[in-house]
């Protein structure tokens, strides 16, 4: 028996390395891919570049297809986290099927690596992508996936003005509870917050705030200075 | 973009109207835009750098970010270009000729 028992773990360990050697395979296979034909175009005259990137471009479908096709076979392994990683990051959470996403769920919601996939799918808005960024939100014990998943949310949300007040509970939730959640070293729900609260003063209807400042020769103006007429504020650059 | 709103200043030359422009510009680019493109009207510049305190304050996220404010200082439009500015601009104008 426990010899019977010692060879079916090692059976289910080798399944496991099988497993993440495949899946390391195809990842290297197509990023090489990807590699050489950057080589080639830097080589390339600049006007010529872009045109032999989009041509050259060897697409992730075919590595996909078979990335998610082991995924769905091993949900739970730790090798398929990093596939859907991987399968999310170059195609901004658009090339993740619904079973990538329950794999995700049932398997991987307290993986310390969770954050990354839930940061690729800021422009992922399949009904899958939005009930699984809830998840996460409602259920991984990982703090920094919660908070990225709360980011998420709200970056989908931003500029979507029926969803104004939806995004207003986020920014306040990521301020109440991730406070020092950072992206790219920056702590973004202060950032946010702030941003709210400065559009809520520029809103329509509200008084202009005054302004305070110089012409570029040095002389002094203020936004009052124009009181009684009407001012188009246009904040513009040339370049 | 200037062309459309130098034409807007010169229609409304002698009404109660100006625009105001904000420079996230460097020095010598803005002082270079003012001239080439001839832009009569004045212009606040935001400290040679994206992110300054006017663009920060008016939550400037891009550019052209625009607001129509009225005689009375009360924020009435925001992001109107083009045609939408005129019609803007020229709404505000009845308005007041209204009261």
């Amino acid at each position: 028996m426990l010899v019977a028992a010692t060879r079916l773990t090692v059976a289910q360990t080798d399944t496991k390395n099988k497993v993440a050697d495949q899946i390391s395979e195809l990842i290297a296979t197509q990023d090489a891919a990807v590699a050489k034909l950057m080589e080639e175009v830097r080589a390339l005259p600049r006007e010529q570049q872009r045109e032999a990137y989009q041509k050259g471009y060897p697409q992730p479908k075919d590595t996909i297809d078979a990335l998610s096709a082991i995924v769905r076979k091993n949900p739970a392994n730790e090798a398929s986290l990093k596939a859907i990683s991987w399968m999310s990051g170059r195609s901004r959470g658009r090339a993740l099927s619904p079973e990538m996403f329950a794999a995700l769920e049932e398997h991987h919601l307290n993986s310390s690596e969770l954050s990354t996939v839930v940061l690729s799918l800021y422009s992922a808005n399949s009904e899958e992508a939005q009930a699984f960024l809830a998840t996460v939100v409602e259920k991984s014990e990982v703090k920094e996936a919660q908070g990225s998943a709360l980011y998420v949310q709200a970056m989908q949300m931003e500029r979507d003005p029926v969803k104004a007040e939806e995004y207003k509970a986020i920014v306040e939730k990521l301020n109440a509870e991730h406070a020092d959640f950072e992206v790219r070293g920056r702590k973004v729900a202060a950032m946010m917050k702030a941003t709210v609260e400065a559009k809520e003063k520029l809103a329509i209807g509200k008084p202009a705030p005054e302004i305070i400042g110089k012409d570029v020769d040095g002389n002094e103006m203020k936004l009052s200075d124009y009181k009684g007429k009407i001012v188009v504020l246009d904040f513009w650059g040339d370049w | 973009m200037y062309p459309h709103e130098r034409s807007l200043v010169e229609r409304l030359k002698d009404k109660p109207f100006t625009i105001l422009g904000g420079s996230s510009d460097t020095d010598e680019k803005y002082k270079k835009a003012i001239k080439e493109n001839n832009i009569t009207w004045p212009s606040f510049w935001d400290g040679g750098k994206t992110g300054g305190p006017i663009a920060k304050a008016w939550a400037v996220r891009g550019w052209p970010t625009i607001y129509v404010i009225d005689a009375k200082g009360v924020i009435r439009y925001k992001n109107t270009r083009g045609k939408a500015m005129d019609e803007a601009v020229d709404a505000l104008l009845k308005e007041m000729e209204g009261e």
